[in-house]
């Protein structure tokens, strides 16, 4: 009973209790180990059977009596019989599940054990399962093993009853009921954002009419999330409406280097090959396909075995490339995969550069040029987006000016929230989610773009502020925003290209065409999100700031002075192939050994370089004397001194 | 006359079965306390009863009489005791002033599908008693008209009287035309004087007279009125209704007695708030925040957060520091910017304030919203109970049917003549009963009727205006067991927040048909009609002159129109200092609309009467009687 203070049961009470216990106990472990016996025996008897009904009514969560229990039921009851007494036997069992659910309606081998029967059954009444599910969810509307059921009670009616949309109209109402009744419901939200996609896709809305229930959506949860900004199972759902734009995955650049005979590809993000990407060569109107590695400048295995990175070369195994009219490489989407599902490579993307045009003079890259681009390709670049939306069941259909109306509207709800709420993390966070996916948008203009950034970064440091547990994700959020927006000026100013502008641009590439430097000290900076755009880069200072790793060194292949003191670097890794470093400032890092150091190091093979390593910890606590010792064979000094 | 007692000493004589009483007898006994409680009306409840319908004219009728005058001299002595005369009659009428009712003539529907078989008519050859042809929902029983008209269901003379009656009544109002209803006024005048004839040799009173023949000057109201008594039984009409927090000290002390095993209730649906006309669904709860579509986002997050905080308003003093003292308007304007309809709401419906709005402080205000906050979710999302078959006197039962099991002795219609105080002490000594019997205790408890009237205040405590109405719809579009309706301070003309609960037949206090609203408020016009008719109106057609018994649009139609209305003000009283200290008043029910209080008073009796005792000590607990078994 409610409200009934318990009392402490006598010393007696408890004595009998504990004796009463003890004798069940040992029944208990009498009765596994005949049921064991049994097993290892294969006896599958009706003794054996009832042995489990007694194990299971105790502890419903052991599964191997249930695996055990339908061995039984398959060699002796369910043997040769009829249909009707399968079922019989089988409903029987059905009862008994439901007794033992009370013990336990959390249990995985209860619900397995009862989609079993049903699918054994040669009748299953999956309608009568409905309802009980629908008990189940009276009794406790976030229990998740009775959701899960339910989503596959549906999928057996709708695979058995015409009628599917009428079906998943009534699922629809049946969360939107449970929302009403508690919306702190993850699972009702889930199964909503399962359904409503479909739904929309079968009752052949029109567009008003689509619009109109996806608004309905967001003042739904708009509704809960105003109620309470705490919850996030709400927000969840939101940020589920709100979606993720498909994002293009572009090439930065692409390059040939003929000295080396290299070609180099930069992406906008980090990917990862699955069909080496391919090389051929046009001579006296003959094609051939060219052998040679791919490589990522960082060149790290994963546990696929494939590599992962920024920056692709090239590298042509033996032949001597003289003569060739025409080089080409070719990148098809389905040959990459990308760091996030929505970010994909619109189409076939080919480059190519003619020979003999140029001089084979140091330090040049020979640009390669799109291939075959023609003025339709915006309209297969939509195409290809249109089928990529398709093909994804869950996602809503949002065209872009519609998504750019909504983003605003619910930028502007948020805000109005944020007003209420000042120090509400969910809120804070769904607006730098909101602000993201709008800057992302196409058709906001670089002023918008500027103001979006600083406002990401001043959100950021609220949430790094509030919420101590995720500081460090926002910390790279806010690196993000920095990055870009100082970045975005980089490209504006230095015409690095991009695919469609370098149409008719200098083939060449050369230093001087470049921004040949870059600065972003003293700003907190916790991570470099795209390296690649520093592949001519030639002297960068990112000093002052929170950077843990340099391994996005590794990208800026042109790289030759360094400036990254005042970090919370712990190793430097990352630096050995940059063969045209002279000078790596990390002084006043993090770095505590001086055994990483030196196998980075070891591996260098460029020219001369200096690093300098004064003020880190390993060399605070080592004396002159040892500093002395501490030296790498080849062409690397070490300053220890700060100078 | 029941026999003389066997046993004339007791530790507690209880006068009354009014809820405090009846708490106070069962805590009493079930520490081992020897009880006697008696009862001067025939049925549980004193103040807090609960009556059928037929029941409850007969109280009105009581209270419009004046009393008989006193018999046996006010002060008396008995074995050197002052004997102090009771009068029960006369104080407890004083309780109630400006009462009035009106039986109001049915709308006939036009609704043609209304099915009569949904009605219970009267058991006998009668039942062809249908008023229209097209109305079938009316069906009522002469006989009990006729019945009640000589106040007698057993008298021979009277049956056939009654007969007469029915038969004149039944077969004019059958036919209705201009002569027949001629005839009925000539019938009713007749009736009058008939009545008039039998009121010495049956106990009829002038007012009942009075009031038989007002009613049947119409005789669409004398239909309403066979209507009302065919059904009476059905009606469980409560004078005080009140409802039960799901937190606090009455539930758990229900709990702890074990009197909530006799008990059934039902939770309150919904609570709705007047405003410009129109009635508004008030979100109390998280849940009802988040579905309400009558306030806006920014209202529900500004809600939430006042509702988050008042909750646990004591572990956060900084928010209402300073503000301790002003009222809870300033605090709720200025710190939570809660204005508009969305104050209203929180002052009236969910804090519950029964003055205007300056008359509450912020701390008091704090405590009364977070009351109402922690009732939440305890049974549903709803704060309050109400009790099946009457709110109040099911419970008060309960509590005497603890008393009885262990050990006391009850006897209703158990009128006192004399309290017995010893003058040198100034102590309750005994007291003689309607039997002449001499009967003493300890202490005694007694509700203020039953005092001398010299230890009686002549002072006005609280004056409560409340009106019993039968209806004929729900109030609301959404029906629901209970609802409340919270008019605010000026809305309808009002100086007081008036409350209106709705109760239906699923509270078992009315027949499935109709419903029962509660309206009250605290008195401040010249009666308790004036207080409470401007909110009625909003609610319900209330006919006038012009349109008796006729709809005139539309939207009159689709409201709720009234059977029965009656009308009366409660006072709670006080008592004089000089007071013996061995006796304990049980307090009056006040204008609270839950019963709370009920039980903190008794309890804090008990704790005076038996310091050292535990009040409801827990019984056995069930759950162990698995160990006990073997």
């Amino acid at each position: 009973m409610h409200g009934v203070k318990r009392v402490k049961p006598s010393a007696e009470v408890e004595r009998l209790r504990k004796e009463k216990e003890a004798v069940k106990i040992k029944e208990y472990n009498r009765l596994i180990a005949s049921c064991f016996a049994k097993k290892t025996n294969s006896e599958y008897d009706v003794e054996a059977f009832n042995i489990t009904t007694k194990i299971l009514s105790q502890n419903p969560d052991f599964y191997t009596i249930w695996n055990f229990r339908r061995t039984i039921l398959l060699n002796t009851m369910l043997k040769d019989c009829s249909a009707e007494e399968k079922q019989q036997e089988l409903s029987s069992e059905l009862l008994f599940l439901q007794e033992v659910f009370r013990l336990n309606p959390k249990s995985y081998w209860i619900f397995n054990h009862r989609r079993w029967c049903l699918e054994t059954m040669p009748t299953p009444d999956w309608q009568g399962e409905l309802t009980l599910v629908g008990r189940i969810l009276d009794m406790d509307s976030r229990n998740f093993h009775a959701w899960d059921y339910r989503r596959y009670v549906i999928s057996k009616l709708s695979s058995t009853e015409a009628g599917d949309t009428e079906i998943r109209k009534n699922e629809f109402d049946f969360t939107t009921t449970k929302i009403n009744q508690n919306f702190s419901n993850y699972s009702a939200w889930h199964q909503r954002s399962k359904l409503l996609p479909r739904l929309i896709k079968e009752k052949h809305l029109n567009d008003q009419e689509r619009k109109k229930m996806i608004d309905r959506e967001f003042e739904l949860v708009k509704s809960a999330f105003y109620t309470d900004p705490d919850d996030q199972s709400a927000w969840l759902y939101h940020w589920w409406l709100i979606g993720r734009e498909i994002r293009h995955l572009s090439i930065l650049g692409a390059y040939y280097n003929p000295k080396k005979a290299q070609i180099i590809l930069s992406f906008d993000d980090e990917i990862g090959m699955l069909t080496p990407f391919r090389v051929l060569y046009k001579y006296e109107n003959s094609t051939n396909v060219i052998k040679g590695d791919w490589r990522s400048v960082d060149g790290e295995i994963s546990n696929e075995d494939r590599m992962y990175g920024f920056v692709w070369v090239f590298t042509f195994s033996g032949e001597e490339m003289v003569n060739f009219s025409e080089l080409v490489v070719t990148v098809k989407p389905e040959w990459i995969v990308t760091s996030h599902p929505e970010k994909k490579l619109a189409r076939t993307i080919s480059r190519c550069c003619n020979n003999g045009k140029f001089k084979k003079d140091k330090d040049i890259l020979v640009l390669m040029t799109p291939k075959d681009l023609n003025e339709g390709v915006a309209d297969s670049m939509t195409d290809m987006l249109s089928d990529l939306m398709i093909e994804s069941p869950d996602l809503l259909l949002i065209d872009t000016p519609e998504r750019l109306a909504v983003l605003r509207r619910e930028i502007s709800a948020i805000r109005e929230l944020l007003d209420l709420e000042p120090d509400s993390k969910w809120c804070l966070q769904t607006l730098v989610n909101l602000l993201c996916e709008l800057k992302h948008i196409s058709g906001i203009n670089s002023e918008e773009i500027a103001e979006i950034e600083k406002e990401v970064v001043i959100l950021c440091d609220r949430l790094i502020h509030i919420d101590k547990i995720r500081t460090k994700r926002f910390e790279d959020l806010r690196s993000k925003a920095i990055f870009e927006s100082s970045t975005r000026i980089l490209i504006e100013s230095s015409n690095i290209p991009s695919e469609v502008i370098y149409k008719h641009k200098e083939s060449l590439i050369s230093e001087s065409t470049q921004i040949s430097s870059f600065s972003l000290a003293d700003q907190k900076i916790t991570i470099i999100p795209l390296p690649s755009i520093f592949l001519h880069i030639r002297k960068l200072d990112l000093s002052l700031n929170k950077l843990k790793s340099i391994k996005f060194l590794a990208n800026l292949i042109n790289l030759q002075e360094a400036n990254l003191s005042k970090n919370c670097i712990t190793n430097i890794q990352g630096v050995h192939g940059l063969e045209f470093l002279r000078h790596l400032d990390v002084r006043s890092n993090l770095i505590e050994n001086w055994e990483s150091i030196k196998n980075e190091l070891k591996k260098w093979q460029g020219d001369k370089c200096k690093v300098y390593l004064y003020g880190n910890p390993f060399v605070e606590i080592s004396n002159d004397l040892l500093l002395e010792q501490r030296k790498v064979e080849g062409r690397v000094e070490i300053v220890w001194d700060d100078s | 006359m029941s026999q003389p007692l066997e046993v004339t000493e007791y530790d507690v004589i209880i006068l009354g079965t009014g809820l405090v009483e009846s708490i106070l007898a069962g805590a009493l006994a079930r520490i081992g306390k020897s009880v006697l409680h008696l009862d001067a009306n025939g049925l549980y409840g004193g103040n807090w009863c609960s009556l059928n319908f037929r029941e409850l004219l007969d109280w009105v009728h009581n209270m419009q009489d004046p009393p008989n005058p006193l018999d046996g001299d006010d002060q008396e002595s008995i074995e050197g005791m002052q004997a102090l005369s009771t009068n029960f009659p006369i104080v407890r009428q004083q309780a109630y002033s400006t009462l009035e009712y009106e039986i109001y003539s049915i709308v006939k529907s036009d609704d043609v599908s209304q099915k009569s078989d949904e009605y219970e008519g009267p058991s006998n050859s009668q039942s062809e008693l249908v008023t229209d042809a097209n109305s079938a929902k009316i069906v009522p029983d002469y006989d009990a008209l006729a019945r009640y008209l000589l106040n007698s269901e057993e008298s021979e003379q009277n049956d056939a009287i009654a007969k007469v009656i029915t038969e004149q009544f039944k077969s004019k109002i059958l036919d209705r035309t201009r002569e027949n209803e001629e005839a009925i006024a000539v019938e009713s005048s007749r009736l009058s004087h008939l009545l008039q004839l039998h009121k010495d040799s049956e106990n009829i009173s002038e007012e009942t007279v009075r009031h038989v023949s007002t009613s049947l000057s119409n005789f669409e109201r004398i239909e309403t009125l066979a209507t009302l008594l065919n059904e009476s039984k059905k009606y469980n009409l409560d004078l005080v209704p009140k409802m039960l927090p799901c937190r606090g000290e009455f539930i758990d002390t229900l709990i702890s007695s074990g009197v909530s095993r006799y008990l059934d209730f039902k939770a309150m649906d919904k609570t709705y708030i007047y405003s410009d006309g129109t009635f508004d669904k008030v979100p109390c709860s998280k849940d009802d925040v988040f579905t309400s579509q009558t306030i806006s986002f920014v209202e529900k997050r500004t809600l939430m957060r006042f509702l988050t905080f008042a909750l646990d308003y004591s572990s956060s003093p900084e928010v209402y520091s300073g503000f301790e003292e002003k009222s809870y308007v300033t605090f709720l304007r200025e710190k939570f910017n809660i204005e508009g309809k969305l104050l209203s709401a929180v002052l009236y419906a969910i804090s519950l304030i029964q003055t205007e709005e300056s008359g509450v402080n912020t701390m008091q205000g704090l405590e009364k919203t977070q009351r109402y906050l922690k009732s939440l979710g305890r049974y549903g999302n709803s704060a309050f109970l109400v009790a099946l078959y009457g709110s109040v006197s099911e419970i008060a039962q309960g509590f005497c049917r603890i008393c009885a099991v262990y050990g006391g002795i009850y006897m209703l219609d158990h009128p006192v003549k004399y309290i017995l105080i010893n003058e040198n002490s100034n102590k309750f000594s005994g007291l003689v009963d309607v039997n002449d019997q001499q009967l003493s205790s300890t202490f005694l408890v007694a509700t203020i009727d039953y005092l001398p009237t010299k230890f009686i205040k002549n002072e006005k405590w609280e004056l409560t205006s409340r009106a019993i109405v039968i209806t004929d719809k729900f109030i609301h579009e959404e029906s629901g067991d209970v609802t409340m309706t919270v008019f605010p301070p000026d809305k309808v003309n009002n100086r007081y927040p008036i409350n209106v609960l709705q109760f239906s037949a699923g509270t078992q206090t009315c027949p499935a048909d109709k419903y029962v609203l509660y309206l009250s408020t605290k008195a401040c016009g010249r009666s308790a009609k004036e207080d409470l008719i401007n909110a009625l109106e909003k609610l319900i057609n209330i006919p006038t002159n012009d349109n008796q018994g006729k709809s005139t649009n539309e939207e009159e139609n689709l409201k709720s129109n009234p059977l029965f209305a009656l009308f009366y003000r409660y006072e709670c009283r006080v008592f004089t200092p000089d007071l013996p200290d061995n006796i304990i008043v049980a307090d009056d029910p006040n204008s609270s609309l839950d019963c709370e209080s009920a039980m903190i008073l008794a309890k804090k009796h008990f704790e005076r009467m038996c310091p050292n005792e535990e009040f409801f000590p827990p019984g056995p607990d069930p759950d162990e009687d698995e160990f006990n078994l073997d």
